[in-house]
């Protein structure tokens, strides 16, 4: 029983950071960039979905607010900071993001305050009886959410005419121009719908912790960073999976080695590890 | 239908054709020919939209086209079958066609790709594989087939030939027969002189990036000094 609620325990974090990661991953597939600005967009998502909820009540408005509006700042992030040194060598474009990460969290703290904001009254806290377990409505809500839209993302890169033209790009964006596909128009879709997953995850975060702060998106995404090399660079499916096993063993590494060092440190340490070994990432793909 | 006026043309500051003056007519199959650095392949995807124009001017149905986009000149007809192929190796065979088709409507994609499957039926077969996976043979197929999706008016073909086998080579020039006499414009870029002389109505033998003889195939085929320029097709004539 014990290793079974660990294992969902594993999930539902695995779950949280796959959506993290695949926006960053759709990223470094298509641009070949780092975004660790990233970070910042998830803390937005954040940010307005809390606001959006206190102000309406309604958590089911404010996912999809909160998703497009991070998604149109995300396409502007893409338009402002990335388009116009995209010939210039992948660390112009890691240094720009990072110096934009830092600004993002400082614009919070200024607008927002330094201390982090709380939910009037925090949704999805009431208990579930789930296989013999006592879970928290948020945390079956953050694995279906993130099942419901990592395979509506699957359908539409594989079944539609769009998601053709995303992997088309991907693989050889002159080719995929000279039939007709605009490379620009691929990038804004690809930093609309990153940046609304990384929204998502900022609220589904908020939902967890009930607090919604500058610096948030430090540590998740920095494991989603990790997650995405653990993965193979740019594979959504090594990707998938590299998230959902960091949850679990951060799960089980809370019980076991949790006397020795927190759930972030376990992270990390099993992340260094599995690097060491396996630079190339679980899954080397391309 | 194309006219290329006193085009140069290259990557960045080095020139890879120079001063080119081509007229290519409505229906016709036109060949390129030359050794290695020729600028054959420059010239192809300069029509294309892929390299930049230096100097001069590119024409297509009377209407000059030199600093239109790529995605522009297929909608305005012009497709393009680049040297390597240069597939979507991850995407499968049909994706590669749909791709094929963007610049299409869908229903009008689905049309097209009803047709290409009946030109090259051993696609048909291998609509789900990926297209990386694919035999060299397929390959070409899958790259000509996709060319065709968009309905060009005017196909360019960079080295049709390289690196098949004699019985799919005779395939791909017998598709591309076929396109010809049902009225599209190619352009062929090849290194196996003698197979393109043989579906060729004109020939533009260019060396180092300029125009060293013009003509029609057959003066091309009893032009000796223009066969003594051309790396060993003496052999290959004497051979066939």
């Amino acid at each position: 029983m014990l290793y079974l609620e660990l294992l969902i325990q594993g999930i539902i974090y695995g779950s949280m950071y796959a959506i993290i990661a695949v926006g960053l991953t759709l990223v470094y597939g298509l641009l070949r960039i780092l975004h660790v600005a990233h970070a910042g967009l998830f803390a937005l998502g954040g940010y307005l979905g809390l606001l959006i909820t206190n102000a309406t009540g309604s958590l089911l408005l404010a996912m999809p607010l909160a998703a497009a509006g991070v998604g149109l700042v995300g396409m502007v992030v893409y338009r402002l900071c990335y388009h116009p040194i995209l010939d210039r060598p992948p660390y112009v474009a890691l240094i720009a993001s990072i110096g934009l990460f830092i600004a993002m969290e400082e614009i919070y703290r200024l607008v927002f305050g330094p201390y982090g904001l709380t939910y009037n009254d925090v949704p999805l806290q009431s208990q579930i009886a789930f296989l013999g377990m006592n879970l928290r409505t948020a945390e079956l809500a953050i694995v279906f959410g993130s099942v419901i839209l990592l395979g509506t993302l699957s359908y539409l890169a594989q079944k539609t005419r769009i998601g053709v033209a995303w992997k088309a790009t991907v693989d050889d964006p002159q080719m995929a121009a000279s039939f007709g596909i605009d490379p620009l128009k691929v990038r804004y879709l690809n930093f609309f719908i990153g940046s609304g997953l990384a929204a998502i995850g900022g609220i589904f975060i908020s939902l967890l912790s009930n607090l919604v702060e500058p610096t948030m998106g430090g540590v998740p995404s920095y494991k989603a960073l990790a997650i995405i090399v653990l993965g193979g660079l740019g594979n959504v499916t090594g990707t998938l999976i590299a998230s959902l096993v960091l949850g679990v063993v951060e799960a089980f590494g809370t019980i076991y080695i949790g006397h020795l060092m927190d759930r972030d440190a376990i992270a990390f340490a099993f992340l260094i590890l599995v690097l060491m070994i396996r630079p190339q990432g679980m899954l080397s793909g391309r | 239908m194309l006219r290329l006026d006193s085009l140069s043309c290259g990557y960045g500051a080095m020139q890879a054709v120079h001063g080119l003056d081509l007229h290519v007519a409505k229906g016709s199959i036109t060949t390129l020919l030359g050794a290695n650095g020729a600028g054959k392949s420059s010239t192809i995807m300069c029509i294309a939209g892929h390299v930049a124009v230096h100097s001069g001017e590119i024409r297509y149905k009377d209407r000059k086209i030199t600093d239109a986009s790529p995605m522009q000149r297929i909608k305005d007809g012009i497709s393009v079958v680049p040297e390597g192929r240069r597939l979507f190796p991850n995407l499968t065979v049909k994706e590669n066609l749909i791709v094929g088709g963007y610049s299409r409507s869908r229903d009008e994609s689905n049309r097209e790709l009803e047709r290409m499957l009946s030109i090259f039926p051993r696609l048909e077969e291998r609509l789900g594989q990926r297209a990386g996976s694919l035999s060299g043979g397929e390959q070409q197929m899958l790259a000509i087939g996709r060319a065709l999706m968009s309905k060009p008016e005017l196909l360019l073909v960079d080295e049709l030939s390289l690196g098949l086998m004699p019985k799919i080579i005779d395939i791909c020039y017998r598709a591309i027969a076929e396109l010809n006499k049902d009225g599209l414009t190619i352009i062929l870029v090849e290194q196996s002189t003698h197979r393109a002389l043989e579906v060729a109505d004109q020939v533009c033998v260019l060396e180092s990036g300029r125009t060293v003889w013009q003509g029609t195939s057959d003066e091309a085929q009893n032009n000796v000094k223009m066969i003594d320029s051309l790396l060993g097709l003496r052999e290959e004539t004497s051979d066939a």
